[in-house]
């Protein structure tokens, strides 16, 4: 409805104001992320594990992002390549973080890492038993988001285009359908640049996106990631204030209601 | 002495056979770690009871940043 | 159990305002969608949208044709038996009413088949009152099995079933339900559905989940229209076709829109359908729901069937008997309601030709099950 108040997003148990999620990787430093997400006014960032090296204790994400109250941290399974791999990385991210959000990513070919539909049904299966609340990035098809759906995932996360290219709404047909089809929040993961396509991507339905490098990359990433939250809040405002009619309003020559009576019939 | 591999790496750990004090000879804070140990998480309640053997196998992991492209 | 309010999940009520007062706004904002929500189907229900019918319609017939291309399916009821236990106040076969009963059995029921095969039928709708000793599942279950044997698709619309019978159901060879909740509204439901199992408002309206859950293929809702508040009903039978098809994606999803029609004991219509209202209600559920099919029975007069075929409407019956029998030998029995377009095969056929519309028997053949 035009006059809706702002209805917040849920996953699984919470709740969340903002729409945007904040990927962590590719900043150039730990300090400019901090301030990106801040500037962002993001509750929920997606970080990843790697081994332990102490000699890049500097990158430990752990003690910054535990200092910011509002942010939620959402580990994810980047590096796996199999569903056990993402089983284990998961159990380690709630171990280490104490959050029950995971973000399931499983890339195998390091090429295009378009995400593999097999191993992130089966992960999220398992992942689902353990009680997480489960984000899959995953290709975007709509069969797959109703399986994943059906599991029980707490949202699905198809990929407007590949992860890092920068190629917006590729997948746009695609989105539609699962977007139209999905009873669980469709969230854009990966391939949006500008903040319009963010904006679009909240226009056509999208209950949140995720971006990362578009943010991370541009020359003052916080300014980005304040131009991101705005675009999400104006792609959300136009889809609740209803987008225009696309189709004209041309008349045929031989109407086709013209065999109605105006009688009503008893 | 002992002979651990520790994400990938051999290593030889000269103090007792507990985790914490691989982690600290590792210089790792034990909060912002998590620990497998030969295929099993060990959560943080059971570092102190853990006890390390000769050929064990640990991956010690840290968040780092990572998002959609990682 | 008495039920006072409808299950939340069909309720239409907070809907019914816009349904009442949408301006062209909310008009347009309905027809510029993609996907559809609550409010964009209550908008096109509206009085506001009644005033531009036209544009309704040019935008049904588009999203008909993108869908189901420039045919119509065709199908013929059966009726198997006219026993009933229910007292629907609408009905014909109302338990009440003093008429004589029959049912077929195997060998009959093969026979109109058989004929009804030779008129060029391969879907075919099975029908019965509610359930009563002389026909119960094992009954239906049988005839099911034959008639799957002689066409491609059997359809049944009989009475609320357990999931263990639609299973069995669909192990013999059913592949689509219809069951109509008539009215999403309780207490117009309990008024007309005065005795019997069908006046279990819950255990009907749970129905379409059971057969869905036991693998039945396709659902087919409906309410019977002049029965209570159709804007109301319209709205809910959306609401649980979304539902369904939420939960039961890999399910096919059908409408069917009947008006009260004159029938034996005597009832009209509280709240009358107009012409005008039950096309503008077809037409929201088009554009509403895209690829469901949208079924108009002969129930309707000719120039009404023409006026929608291709225009929302993508299936219907035709040389239909409401009686049971009647296909292969005549009979003078008293149906279940009165049809109206009694036109035969070649004519209707040839009527939806002139609107370039190619009349389909069959639908798909059940190999795989």
């Amino acid at each position: 409805m035009s006059n809706q108040a702002p209805t917040p997003l849920v996953l699984g148990t919470q709740s969340f104001e903002s729409r945007l999620i904040l990927g962590t990787g590719k900043f150039s430093s730990v300090d400019t992320m901090i301030k990106a997400v801040n500037a962002s006014k993001t509750q929920l960032v997606t970080v990843a594990l790697k081994r332990f090296n102490k000699d890049r204790a500097e990158d430990d994400l752990f003690a910054p992002l535990s200092s910011l109250p509002s942010v939620t941290i959402m580990p994810n399974t980047s590096g796996a390549r199999t569903a056990e791999e993402a089983f284990n990385a998961a159990l380690l991210g709630r171990e280490l973080t104490g959050s029950a959000f995971v973000k399931v990513e499983i890339h195998p070919n390091p090429h295009h890492l378009m995400p593999d539909p097999i191993e992130t049904h089966e992960a999220c299966k398992r992942l689902v038993k353990e009680n997480f609340i489960v984000m899959p990035y995953m290709p975007a098809d709509p069969v797959l988001a109703k399986r994943l759906e059906d599991l029980g995932c707490a949202s699905v996360m198809p990929l407007g285009s590949a992860i890092g290219s920068g190629q917006g709404l590729s997948t746009q047909a695609l989105l539609e359908l699962i977007i139209r089809d999905s009873s669980i929040p469709v969230i854009v993961d990966a391939g949006l640049r500008a903040p319009s396509e963010a904006a679009a991507a909240m226009e056509l339905g999208c209950d949140a996106v995720l971006v990362n490098s578009a943010i991370a990359v541009a020359a003052n990433p916080s300014a980005m990631a304040e131009a991101f939250a705005g675009a999400v809040d104006v792609g959300l405002n136009a889809r609740h204030a209803g987008l225009m009619s696309r189709h004209t309003r041309a008349q045929p020559s031989s109407p086709l209601t013209s065999f109605l009576s105006d009688t009503p019939q008893s | 002495m002992m002979n651990l591999t520790v994400n990938g790496d051999l290593f030889e750990h000269s103090g007792p056979p507990s985790l914490p004090s691989l982690l600290t000879a590792l210089d790792a804070q034990p909060d912002q770690v998590a620990v497998m140990l030969n295929n099993d998480i060990i959560t943080k309640d059971n570092y102190s009871t853990v006890r390390l053997s000769e050929n064990d196998t640990l991956e010690i992991m840290m968040l780092v940043g990572g998002g959609s492209a990682s | 159990m008495t039920t006072e309010a409808p299950p939340d999940w069909v309720q239409a009520d907070p809907w019914l305002e816009l349904a009442e007062h949408a301006d062209d706004h909310d008009v347009d904002r309905a027809l510029g969608q993609n996907h559809h929500t609550e409010d964009d189907f209550a908008a096109l229900i509206s009085p506001s949208a009644s005033t531009r019918l036209e544009e309704l319609a040019l935008r049904a017939k588009s999203l008909t044709q993108q869908n189901f291309g420039n045919t119509i399916s065709l199908f013929a009821p059966l009726y198997l038996s006219d026993y009933c236990s229910a007292g629907c106040i609408y009905c014909g076969f109302s338990s009440d009413l003093d008429k004589p009963r029959r049912r077929l059995d195997l060998a009959e029921a093969r026979r109109e088949l058989e004929a009804m095969k030779n008129k060029g039928f391969d879907e075919i709708l099975l029908l019965t009152g509610d359930r009563t000793k002389f026909a119960d599942a094992d009954y239906l279950i049988e005839h099911t099995a034959q008639a799957a044997e002689v066409v491609s698709h059997v359809s049944v619309e009989t009475f609320s079933m357990t999931t263990p019978e639609y299973e069995s159901l669909a192990a013999a060879g059913c592949t689509s339900i219809a069951l109509y909740q008539e009215t999403y509204n309780p207490e117009v439901f309990k008024t007309t559905h005065r005795w019997g199992p069908k006046s279990n408002y819950n255990y009907r309206i749970e129905a379409p989940a059971r057969a869905l859950e036991a693998g039945i293929r396709s659902i087919s809702l409906g309410v019977l229209l002049g029965l209570a508040n159709p804007f109301s009903d319209a709205l809910s039978t959306f609401r649980h076709a979304r539902a369904l098809q939420s939960r039961y994606w890999r399910s096919g999803i059908a409408i069917s829109f009947p008006r009260i029609r004159p029938q034996l004991g005597g009832f009209s219509a509280d709240t009358p359908v107009s012409d005008r209202q039950l096309a503008q209600i077809i037409f929201a559920f088009r554009i509403c729901l895209p690829e469901a099919s949208l079924t108009l029975s002969t129930r309707e007069p000719a120039a009404y069937r023409d006026g929608l075929a291709g225009v929302g409407i993508n299936k219907m019956s035709i040389s239909s008997k409401t009686t049971v029998g009647g296909y292969a030998e005549p009979t003078d029995a008293t149906g279940q309601f009165e049809i109206s377009d009694e036109r035969d095969i070649p004519t209707f056929c040839a009527a939806l030709r002139e609107r370039n519309l190619e009349p389909v028997f069959k639908s798909w053949d059940a190999v795989y099950r």
